[in-house]
């Protein structure tokens, strides 16, 4: 039974992505001298703010992740996340709202993002198109709205006292026993948790969830099984839109700004992610728990570029290979199952 | 017979009707200023160079393939050619731009020859492959220039670019002109042109009637890749440098225009002079945007983007005898 259990796993792209990044750690923790993880402490500076590049890029992956299981392609949640958060952003500013709460703010931005989703939702499901166009097409057309006919201006140190306050919440604080400098897990990693749970619950014990992965292996034979393909796909759409437009709050508190070119082109770091984390661009495959892994292992290289004595001009590259060989392996592993 | 005719060719009648609106609009809003030589004369210095990129990738949407690293590769390739026209700039010049351009051209012939294998070869779906290879490129890019712009191109290369032939016609525009006449002698009076819409059309079809399509594939991902670069090597004479973030904006541009045209990334679909027709469309818009002094850039973008909704929607909604997208009854049977 064990070795049944042994041999499913090593099937799955999670497996190595987690080899990957548990060897990626050890290799952090051997070339920083235990900078990684120090006990009994756990938290450093490093690993905290690997944490917080993870929170934002997480739970945009989550959004990514769903369409993608579905057999769609969202490039368009980055442009409603920008709309959102900007066009609340300035509501809440000119009406004085948010002085000492942001729930104004969220309240706004998810409602904004809800209606642009709605927009995305009703094209895909009463037309049938291919959602990436479709989605391409939409991408323009908020990012068009945000900057052209609104001109949402850049919100920095003018930004609502509350969002601020609240993007500072942190549930640990210590500072670093070399130099000093105080650090702070931010609370909205909490935030990120919480979706993960919940997308997992979603997933995997709900109807929708199953639908969800039906209608990615076969739309044809979900909608034979019963399944309302319609519904499903307008409502995965509008709360995707919705959850951007959150997450777009979350990313203003924590950043204490709002600008709205920010999220132009962020759809290409986030959708190799899920890709990497074992999803497939084909729908109806991918879990949490891969996504999360491979958003770690891409937080992981970016923060400790220097560390792993990498310039950071390198960066990108190096992103960009880890991809291309995450990719690459879980292709081969696919055409090997097949053969 | 007459009908017929009309109905074969629907969707450039109302892409031709859709230019019309556009023109018609902004002669209502601005009166004669569309009208104006210069204008158009702005307009047929623009709309070439991204023009050119979209034809290459043309071929792959043609093919069914998806490119998305075409721009990332074709910067990565011109900083490449202008680091080395710059670093011989006490050479004849004309020697030197022209191995310039041939090490443009050369790194573009590996990318497309490397996006081609990944996906012929090693069966990774187009765009999980191609987006991988864009953040490669754009890193290198980014690593070998510090993220900074490469500049110290000879002066005879932008000279050339502002030059205008018989005094009326514009360089980048005749070099447009005579891609789009290759393209289309390509796709409609050779044999690879044939084959490319049925490997489009249906991939397993084509590789049971005896056609190569690993070969097919690489082939046309080499050629889209070449002719993209070549679109890069003229906005390098606008821009006078070169940066590794030039092209980004323009990847979702040429995929709009594609899409636009009735030219899907489903393969097998779409014709050339559609192409043509929606690119200029845009290029209008762009331009007629630009004539009201207090609007920005980013209203072309709200209209590209609402445009390309609203012709997605049209295109589902005629069936029989009403609007067809070429090559669409094939689609819908799949």
């Amino acid at each position: 039974m064990n070795k049944a259990k042994l041999k499913r796993m090593t099937r799955k792209t999670e497996f190595y992505m987690l080899i990957v990044l548990l060897l990626l750690c050890v290799v952090v923790q051997i070339k920083s001298g235990g900078k990684l993880i120090t006990l009994p402490g756990v938290f450093t500076r490093l690993n905290v703010t690997v944490l917080r590049t993870m929170v934002v890029d997480g739970m945009f992956a989550m959004c990514s992740l769903v369409v993608m299981i579905s057999g769609g392609f969202d490039l368009s949640f980055p442009a409603i996340a920008a709309l959102s958060y900007s066009l609340a952003t300035t509501i809440c500013l000119n009406n004085g709202w948010c002085a000492a709460n942001p729930l104004a703010g969220f309240a706004l931005a998810v409602a904004i993002g809800w209606v642009l989703g709605m927009l995305n939702g009703w094209i895909i499901s009463n037309f049938k198109l291919n959602t990436m166009i479709v989605t391409l097409g939409t991408q323009t057309f908020f990012t068009g709205i945000s900057m052209g006919l609104l001109k949402l201006k850049e919100i920095t140190s003018t930004l609502p006292e509350g969002m601020k306050t609240f993007g500072k919440l942190y549930i640990f604080e210590s500072a670093d026993p070399a130099s000093g400098i105080r650090f702070t897990l931010s609370a909205m990693v909490l935030f990120l948790i919480a979706l993960c749970a919940i997308v997992s619950f979603m997933l995997n014990k709900t109807m929708f969830g199953r639908a969800l992965y039906a209608i990615g292996g076969n739309e044809v034979s979900a909608e034979r099984a019963g399944y309302n393909v319609k519904k499903t796909k307008f409502l995965l759409y509008s709360a995707v839109g919705a959850l951007a437009g959150f997450i777009g709050m979350i990313r203003v508190c924590m950043e204490s700004q709002s600008i709205p070119k920010a999220m132009i082109g962020k759809e290409m770091t986030i959708i190799p992610a899920v890709i990497l984390g074992g999803a497939s661009i084909y729908g109806g495959e991918g879990t949490v728990f891969g996504t999360m892994v491979a958003v770690g292992i891409i937080s992981l290289v970016s923060n400790s570029m220097l560390i792993l004595g990498i310039d950071t001009y390198w960066q990108q590259f190096f992103n960009g290979l880890v991809i291309l060989v995450g990719v690459t392996v879980s292709a081969l592993q696919a055409k090997r199952q097949k053969q | 017979m007459k009908t017929k005719t009309l109905q074969k060719h629907s969707y450039t009648l109302m892409l031709l009707g859709l230019m019309a609106v556009v023109l018609l609009f902004f002669t209502v809003l601005k009166g004669g200023m569309l009208w104006k030589g210069d204008v158009w004369l702005g307009i047929a210095m623009q709309f070439p160079e991204y023009g050119v990129v979209t034809l290459g990738l043309m071929f792959c949407f043609i093919c069914g393939k998806m490119d998305m690293s075409f721009m990332a590769l074709g910067d990565f390739a011109t900083i490449m050619a202008v680091q080395y026209m710059a670093a011989h700039a006490d050479s004849p010049a004309g020697g030197v731009i022209l191995v310039g351009i041939l090490i443009a051209l050369g790194i573009a012939v590996v990318g497309g020859l490397i996006n081609g294998l990944l996906v012929s070869e090693l069966d990774i779906p187009p765009v999980m492959a191609t987006i991988s290879m864009q953040l490669v490129w754009t890193g290198l890019s980014v690593a070998l220039t510090s993220g900074n712009t490469v500049k110290g191109l000879p002066a005879l290369y932008t000279e050339i670019g502002h030059k205008y032939l018989l005094g009326f016609l514009p360089v980048p525009l005749l070099i447009f002109l005579v891609i789009f006449a290759l393209c289309w002698f390509l796709l409609n009076h050779t044999v690879y042109g044939e084959k490319l819409y049925m490997v489009g059309t249906n991939i397993k079809a084509a590789r049971f009637s005896a056609i190569n399509t690993k070969r097919m594939v690489v082939g046309t991902y080499i050629l889209c890749d070449v002719i993209c670069c070549i679109g890069c090597l003229l906005m390098v004479n606008t821009m006078a440098s070169a940066k590794a973030d030039y092209g980004t904006s323009y990847v979702m541009r040429c995929i709009l225009i594609l899409v636009l045209a009735g030219v899907l990334p489903d393969g097998g679909m779409g014709k050339i002079g559609n192409v043509l027709i929606a690119i200029v469309t845009i290029q209008i818009i762009a331009t007629g945007v630009n004539m009201f002094p207090n609007l920005n850039t980013y209203y072309a973008s709200l209209i590209w983007g609402g445009l390309l909704i609203v012709v997605l929607i049209m295109s589902t909604r005629v069936g029989e005898g009403g609007l067809k997208l070429p090559g669409m009854k094939k689609r819908q049977k799949a």
